[in-house]
């Protein structure tokens, strides 16, 4: 077996113990130089996460789902840029198994000039799609440093197109899976190894070399920055920098936890698909917190399965860094050190520690649990704490990928991801205030969402709107930020395929906070068979520009198919108007305390609708002119107070009730055992 | 002394008692869970989510065998403290567990052992 156990991958997380010489470089480095110095090791990373996205092609990689990182010479990160705080994680693996298991095998070693290339989970990446170009960084013959470079690139060969295929039952349904290989050496291509990965990404061969060789210049712009600051400073200055930035995070981060309630807190999510199937599944944390250290515990995780949603233990922290280092410690050093005071706990079996041969290309489907449980127990560890403001529902946290493939009006094959949806999801409701409408990207929130333009140039579609979807928010004190709705018709070609791997059309993954509510569910929607061109013909343009009303009112004759979100690969022909929603935000607080004027400020702005206004906020208003009736309003949150109290009962007479209701049983097979969620089946792969 | 732990619920450190924030109704013993002084509601989704299309699987409102909203009351004031989408018959979770002696001293609230008091 030449991968690692997946428990020793998390211990290679940890930052290494630091040598003599490192502790005596650290003395060297004056409080100011500290600062001006890791300051510039920012400023490198923005130039050189800049190389990436402006010479990238794929969407993923053009919106900014990326990562940046620079890694000591034993390979601990110690700065990054975003792109995404996953990629922090990942990095550091791969870069440490090239130290520990090839560096000193004489068939391989580490050479100046040298660049490797990785994309297997089993060696420390997200999924396959995230590729990783990892380049060690010499200094006068001796190694200083590495840089990686990390961007989902979507095709790799999968029995579907798009590199996430939802029908995957094994690694062996995934494509190319590479564990770390040097592919470049004296800082140019081997173009033996180039023409065989080219191959992996038939599909989309353009997107796949282009990318490939952006990470490649990202890598050598950090190689070319800090070799000149290696040459102004030395390589003692940045060896005693870089160990006083891990040092300085592991304790500026044990203070702030230091800081929190001792205590347990506890959350559970569920899940409704493995993306071959629908299906309940449970993702439970109990995290506890203990003077100044931080233990997550995911024991009660529903059994690993035959489906492609599973997570390996060093994803689902690299999930929890998302959280981590956006929210609780986003003002501290953005390395490992950081990260240091949290130990994980992962059960074997399931969909967090499944066998190796799982397949996890869609890994970050189960990880959007990880992301939703966080902040549900760490804004109750902060709502007490000098952190209060950091306190916040999820984000939409769905992820609302679709995958189109086919010939581009070009004529040029082409697969990817289309970055709009994902770029688009809510922000959770605050503490304080509302969730940010069409957030972002809660895996990379400092992405961006493309110009429509551009996809129309690149892709063979005409994007008929992409806008804010009313009522896609989690209602609350603080409601959760509108998510977007997303309509593409095939144009220029006469089809194209898409698959969409994203969950929550039975239930959400998200939770509400503190009596805000989880943001609706979202159906995969197509309408087939339209004539929406024959109307633009007869200059008839005035159909609709909202999916709402469209399903509502029908203005569009067609089929109108309603399934799960995720689908597996579909033919989209000429006339066929593909629908896409990404989540709103979870709410925040009891929606009857929300600002009746903030209600009707919504309902104007078309946020929300005057059924939501009505149900679930008891405004009362003026129908025509949406004036608010204050009056009435008071009274009718009163009289919903009162049937609160009534139609409710206390909690030993509700769980006499309720503990006897039960799922129906075709929907917990890949639950595990009711309701504790332990294994129960065997699970065959093939 | 009273200390805000959530959006609507304080400790009473003195009493020990779970409370509401915006009443003042005290719950239960800040050792149990807080659900257990609540008031308890199991609800269809959608009440909450508006069904937009009819005789379907998918509605954009949750499938209730899927989920149910359970929600937490105060039994005097009515607010919900917490809620939690479940799927039917789910336990409900113990979300907040706080080590209260260290509650209590970071408050600046004496603390007496069975060996040896804190001062
Ligand atoms: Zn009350």
């Amino acid at each position: 077996m030449s991968h690692v156990d997946q428990q020793e991958l998390l211990n290679w997380l940890k930052p290494e113990k630091p040598s003599e010489y490192e502790l005596d470089c650290t003395k060297k480095i004056g409080a100011v130089d500290y600062v001006i110095y890791g300051e510039k090791l920012k400023l490198i990373l923005t130039e050189a996460m800049n190389v990436l996205i402006n010479c990238g092609v794929s969407d993923t990689t053009m919106s900014g789902d990326v990562g940046v990182v620079l890694c000591t010479a034993e390979g601990d990160a110690v700065s990054c840029n975003l792109g995404s705080f996953m990629h922090l994680v990942s990095s550091v693996l791969p870069i440490k198994h090239i130290i520990r298991r090839l560096k000193n095998d004489p068939s391989v070693g580490v050479r100046e000039g040298d660049f490797f290339f990785c994309n297997d989970p089993l060696y420390g990446s997200v999924h396959n799609s995230d590729q990783i170009i990892m380049m060690p960084i010499f200094h006068d013959g001796n190694l200083l440093a590495w840089a990686a470079a990390t961007a989902h690139t979507s095709e790799t060969g999968a029995t579907e197109p798009g590199g996430m295929p939802v029908r995957a039952r094994s690694r062996h349904d995934e494509g190319m899976h590479f564990s770390p290989i040097r592919i470049g050496e004296r800082y140019k291509f081997r173009s033996d190894l180039l023409n065989m990965m080219e191959n992996f990404a038939l599909r989309s061969p353009r997107t796949f070399i282009i990318d490939l060789r952006a990470r490649v210049s990202c890598c050598d712009r950090v190689r070319l920055r800090i070799n000149e600051l290696g040459h102004k400073k030395g390589p003692d200055f940045l060896i005693g920098l870089f160990r006083l930035i891990l040092m300085n995070a592991e304790s500026s981060a044990r203070e702030r936890i230091r800081g929190w309630n001792d205590g347990i807190y506890r959350a559970v999510v569920f899940t409704d698909s493995i993306g071959l199937k629908e299906g309940l599944q449970r993702v439970a944390l109990t995290l506890t917190k203990s003077e100044d250290s931080l233990s997550f515990d995911f024991t009660g995780t529903s059994p690993e399965h035959e489906g492609s949603y599973h997570a390996f233990p060093h994803t689902a922290v690299a999930h929890a860094a998302i959280y981590l280092l956006g929210w609780p410690f986003h003002d501290l050093p953005h390395c490992t050190g950081t990260l240091a005071p949290c130990e994980f706990i992962f059960p074997p079996g399931t969909v967090l520690s499944p066998r190796e041969e799982a397949a996890s290309s869609n890994s970050v489907m189960i990880g959007s649990a990880i992301m939703s449980l966080l902040p549900q127990c760490f804004s109750r560890l902060m709502f007490d704490s000098p952190q209060q403001e950091l306190v916040s529902a999820p984000m939409g946290n769905t992820g609302s990928g679709c995958v189109i493939s086919g010939l581009t009006q070009w004529g040029l094959p082409v697969t990817d991801m289309l970055a709009y949806p994902l770029n688009t999801e809510g922000g959770g409701g605050r503490v304080n205030c509302d969730g940010v409408d069409a957030m972002g990207f809660p895996w990379c929130p400092a992405g961006k969402a493309p110009n429509v333009e551009d996809e129309e140039n690149n892709y063979p579609f005409i994007c008929l709107f992409q806008k804010y979807a009313r009522d896609s928010c989690g209602h609350g004190l603080y409601r959760g930020g509108l998510g977007a709705q997303f309509a593409i018709m095939p144009l220029l070609v006469d089809h194209l395929t898409q698959m969409s791997h994203a969950m929550n059309s039975r239930r959400h993954t998200a939770q509400g906070l503190f009596g805000g509510y989880p943001p609706r569910v979202i159906p995969g929607i197509i309408i087939r068979n339209t004539n929406l061109l024959e109307h633009w013909a007869s200059c008839d343009i005035d159909i609709t520009d909202d999916i709402h009303d469209l399903i509502i009112r029908r203005t569009l004759a067609g089929e109108y198919c309603f399934t799960a979100h995720f689908r597996p690969t579909e033919l989209l022909h000429k006339g066929d108007i593909f629908i896409e929603f990404s989540s709103g935000g979870a709410g925040y607080g009891d929606v009857i305390e929300r600002d009746p004027e903030g209600v009707i400020a919504d309902l104007c702005n078309g946020q929300i609708s005057s059924w939501v206004a009505e149900h679930v906020y008891g405004i009362v208003f003026d129908p025509d002119t949406l004036v608010l009736d204050l009056n009435k309003s008071k009274s009718r949150r009163e009289a919903m107070r009162a049937e609160r109290c009534l139609k409710s009962l206390p909690y030993r007479q509700f769980l006499e009730s309720w503990l006897k209701l039960k799922p129906p049983d075709e929907i917990l097979k890949y639950y595990g055992t009711w309701p504790d969620a332990q294994p129960n089946r065997n699970i065959f792969r093939f | 002394m009273k200390v805000r732990i959530t959006e609507s619920l304080d400790i009473d450190l003195v009493k020990e008692l779970w409370c509401c924030n915006r009443c003042g109704y005290e719950l239960i013993s800040a050792r149990m869970n807080y659900k257990e002084g609540c008031l308890v509601r199991a609800r269809d989704p959608s009440d909450i989510f508006q069904p937009l299309v009819k005789n379907q699987p998918y509605t954009f409102a949750p499938d209730p065998n899927w989920c149910r909203i359970v929600e937490f009351y105060c039994p005097q004031c009515g607010v919900m403290f917490e809620n939690e989408c479940l799927p039917p018959g789910h336990p409900i979770t113990h979300d907040i567990e706080l080590d209260l002696e260290k509650l209590k001293i970071k408050h600046g609230i004496h603390v007496e052992r069975s060996k040896g008091g804190i001062t």
